[in-house]
């Protein structure tokens, strides 16, 4: 019975499942098509060769981990629960009951290397269809990976560059209607087509199964949007939505995601916590909201500096180690920062200072010296704007001390977080830029809010 | 060579002193003390960067953290200042975050003080009676605004008596049902969100009866007033400080607005002050939300991204000044809040910058839509 509540019959860990091998079979060495689209990306100039390889294999390793095989399983329980309230007829059949639950459009920020494939597995395994719109900094790694996606899956994904032209692949104004349709013009795999006239990766052939899936189509209904921003472009957002896909949309839910730095927590002076610290602040240039842009530590930066210094240079190749200019926003800081003789260090094109009282800006990664009153402080002024506190190893003790060769904390971090900040998310320095596919972006499970959609849009 | 103790008040806020011709006494007094915005401007010129010192709107501004982070006093014989000396405080959650105004020349900002209101609003003989309403500031003995309204009922005792400021509803109810007894006009000059709650209260002790006619319910404090509590004709209302301790946030529109039904003034008559704690000098709205700064305060708006560059005019940006009467402090500073500024120098406030992107994952509609 659970079947009725899948992509065709999928459960969530048959999905994750698919997901999984198609992804290996993607980051095989001899994958042609995967190192075309990283050639490309890379061409456009947003990113570096290297930060893609290291976010691809992040990915990878994250459907590999049992946190992404347990996540998948509590859909599927959450699946049957929702079953058992199931008071409509069976009659519809699997793929009827699965184009019921819908699509759900995602907005890929496209700042970081396929940035929305979290938000990707959680629609698919929630049960709904995807409509995507890629970033113009990123359109050709998540389509080359599409490809490889079996065509039951593969068939409920549409990506574009343009929102309007997602707007064909759902029910005008949020009702279900049949799409009088064959395989080919199905809006599958075909869909990828849409990014770029002539940049278009091949298009697959429908296989048996996927025919047989769906000789006759449907479009879904469009239940609910996901996308990155910030309370004073939401709207604006919206309304750009509201005019490629219609006016309607205004009213679907929408999981807006508005924390733009993390924070972390340097209790450690070990090589291993500075090698850490570097990866958080410099990997993907700093972009995304994993990337940490304020540093509370006992040690100053002055003590830090050389270490840091070290470990960037280990760490990053040299074409990221390169120092471009700084912004007029940086230079104007770091004059501040030394006409008040705080300690600064400038790497590539981040700048580090300690003060004691920063203001989190673009381009400056700001350091305080301090303990948990300074971490306290930092996260009540900031608490919306913060996605994830980090704390190295010896921070998540309960004990209260941080290592013999540290500064004792008066309580633990993990105990702090708990007790003033429960919205906010405690994790390891160390998994700062390889999160677990079931981290919760602002707080939010996606797979689990996109499941209670899924049970609202029935009840 | 000049010295900070040769200062004298008309050199850097006369009215009619040319202002540029100031801006660069200043910046040479700032130099030869080793003030911090000149270590600054140094240290910017270093990195590479140019200005032009007679374009005083060319001059780089020190964040306005800088009152948080350390003592920005000029004169160096006057850096171990003590506990009674004049020091204004930003009213913030923490102490740690809490900006520290140090106070170099008492007269001088006496002075800026004065000068401005009069200049605004003529001197204390001409001028209707200043009555403050500052509920809830008698906790912070290092406010501006409570110095700046102490300062301006002192100046006019010898015309109107003391009227002192009022802290609670009771005594600036008092004071404004004898005001209207007399129908003697006033300068009511009082925090927004207190006036505003004055208002509710009022309106809330008074309800309707009789065909619309309002009857008070309030024992103790009777009023014969419809509507919440009209001011004498000619009246003025100043109002003043953010909106966050109240209930709910409000424009400044809705506010004046709300003001000028619940006062029965005309929308000219309802003014706005603005000042903070790093500043010695005021600037003024009078019946529109542009602030007019005095004569020796200028506004600036500097790109969020650049704040080297001057924004045009409708342009919103980062607020910054250069307020002369700051000569022992920091003069040239920029803020954190946003704002536009017109043709004619003056600015409206917009809020506060709740800061950039960052590096964080905003869907970037401008660029990638």
């Amino acid at each position: 019975m659970s079947q009725l509540r899948t992509i065709g019959g999928l459960e969530a860990t048959e999905i994750l499942s698919r997901i999984r091998t198609a992804y290996d079979e993607w980051m095989a060495p001899d994958c042609s098509t995967r190192e075309q689209a990283i050639h490309r990306t890379v061409q456009l100039g947003h990113v570096l060769e290297s930060d893609i390889r290291f976010q691809l294999k992040a990915i990878q390793d994250s459907l590999h981990k049992p946190s992404a095989q347990e996540w998948a399983r509590r859909a599927e329980l959450a699946a049957h629960r929702g079953h058992d309230f199931e008071t409509s007829s069976d009659a519809a059949g699997p793929l009827r009951r699965s184009l019921a639950d819908g699509a759900v459009l995602c907005l890929n920020a496209g700042n970081l290397p396929m940035v929305g494939f979290q938000d990707l597995v959680a629609v698919l395994l929630s049960g709904h269809s995807y409509l995507g719109k890629v970033s113009r900094q990123d359109p050709f790694l998540l389509p080359s990976f599409l490809e490889l996606l079996s065509p039951r899956l593969a068939e409920r994904i549409h990506v574009s560059l343009e929102l309007k032209d997602l707007a064909s692949h759902v029910a005008p104004g949020g009702g279900v209607e049949r799409e009088p349709g064959s395989p080919s013009s199905s809006g599958s795999p075909s869909s990828f087509g849409s990014l770029t006239a002539g940049d278009a990766p091949p298009r697959p052939t429908p296989t048996p199964e996927s025919q047989a899936q769906s000789p006759e189509r449907e479009k879904p209904s469009l239940k609910a949007i996901l996308f990155a921003g910030s309370e004073e472009t939401a709207s604006e957002i919206q309304d750009i939505i509201a005019e490629a896909i219609g006016a309607y949309v205004r009213s679907l839910p929408i999981l807006l995601r508005t924390a733009s730095y993390s924070v972390a927590y340097l209790a450690s002076n070990t090589s291993e916590a500075v090698d850490h610290l570097v990866e958080s602040i410099f990997r993907h240039k700093g972009a995304g909201c994993r990337s940490v842009t304020a540093i509370i530590s006992p040690y100053s930066l002055a003590d830090l500096g050389s270490s840091i210094q070290h470990s960037y240079a280990r760490l990053f190749t040299p074409a990221q180690a390169a120092a471009p200019n700084l912004t007029p926003l940086q230079t104007w800081m770091f004059a501040y920062h030394l006409a008040s003789n705080h300690p600064t260090l400038q790497l590539g094109d981040v700048l580090l200072a300690q003060s004691p009282s920063p203001r989190v800006l673009p381009g400056l990664v700001i350091w305080i010296q301090g303990g948990m009153v300074e971490l306290e402080d930092l996260l009540s002024a900031n608490e919306k704007r913060i996605q994830c506190v980090y704390g190295t190893g010896d921070a998540f003790t309960s004990s209260g001390e941080v290592g013999e060769s540290e500064p004792p904390l008066s309580r633990s971090l993990a105990e702090m977080i708990d007790s003033r900040f429960p919205s906010l998310q405690l994790e390891q320095l160390a998994d700062a830029q390889t999160p677990g596919l079931n981290w919760k972006p602002d707080g939010t499970d996606p797979l689990e809010w996109l499941m209670g959609l899924r049970h609202r849009n029935r009840h | 060579m000049s010295s900070v103790s040769d200062v004298h008040a008309d050199r850097f806020i006369a009215i009619e002193a040319p202002f540029e011709e100031a801006v660069r006494h200043v910046l040479r007094l700032h130099r030869e003390g080793g003030g911090l915005h000149a270590i600054f401007l140094q240290q910017l010129r270093e990195l590479g960067v140019d200005w032009r010192e007679e374009n005083w709107q060319s001059i780089p501004l020190v964040p306005i953290q800088a009152f948080r982070e350390q003592i920005l006093l000029l004169d160096s014989s006057k850096a171990g200042k003590t506990a009674s000396d004049l020091e204004f405080r930003s009213s913030g959650t923490t102490g740690r975050a809490t900006a520290r105004h140090f106070i170099g020349d008492d007269a001088l900002l006496r002075e800026s003080i004065l000068r401005g209101f009069r200049h605004v609003y003529g001197p204390p003989d001409r001028r209707p009676v200043v009555l403050g309403f500052l509920p809830g500031y008698v906790e912070n003995p290092h406010s501006s605004l409570v110095h700046m309204l102490t300062t301006l009922v002192e100046e006019q005792a010898p015309f109107h008596g003391v009227i002192p400021i009022c802290h609670t509803h009771e005594h600036l109810s008092k004071h404004l049902e004898a005001f209207h007894e007399a129908q003697r006009p006033i300068i009511l000059f009082g925090a927004a969100f207190g006036l505003l709650d004055f208002l509710d209260v009022m309106e809330r002790v008074h309800v309707p009866t009789d065909g619309g006619r309002q009857t008070s319910i309030s024992v103790q404090n009777p009023s014969p007033h419809q509507g919440a509590f009209p001011l004498p004709s000619g009246s003025i209302v100043i109002e003043t400080g953010g909106m966050k301790t109240y209930r709910r946030e409000i424009g400044k529109q809705e506010l004046r607005e709300r003001l000028s039904g619940g006062f029965q003034l005309p929308m000219e008559s309802i003014h706005s002050e603005f000042g903070m704690a790093e500043m010695s000098s005021q600037a003024y709205a009078r019946g529109s939300e542009f602030l007019e700064p005095v004569p020796w305060l200028r506004f600036h708006i500097r790109h969020i991204e650049n704040p080297l560059l001057e924004c045009e005019p409708g342009q919103t940006g980062l607020l910054g000044f250069t307020d002369l009467a700051n000569v022992h402090s920091c003069p040239f500073v920029l803020t954190e809040d946003l704002a536009e500024k017109d043709e004619q120098g003056r600015v409206r406030i917009l809020g506060r910058w709740k800061g950039a992107d960052l590096r964080g994952c905003n869907f970037l509609v401008e660029r990638d839509a």
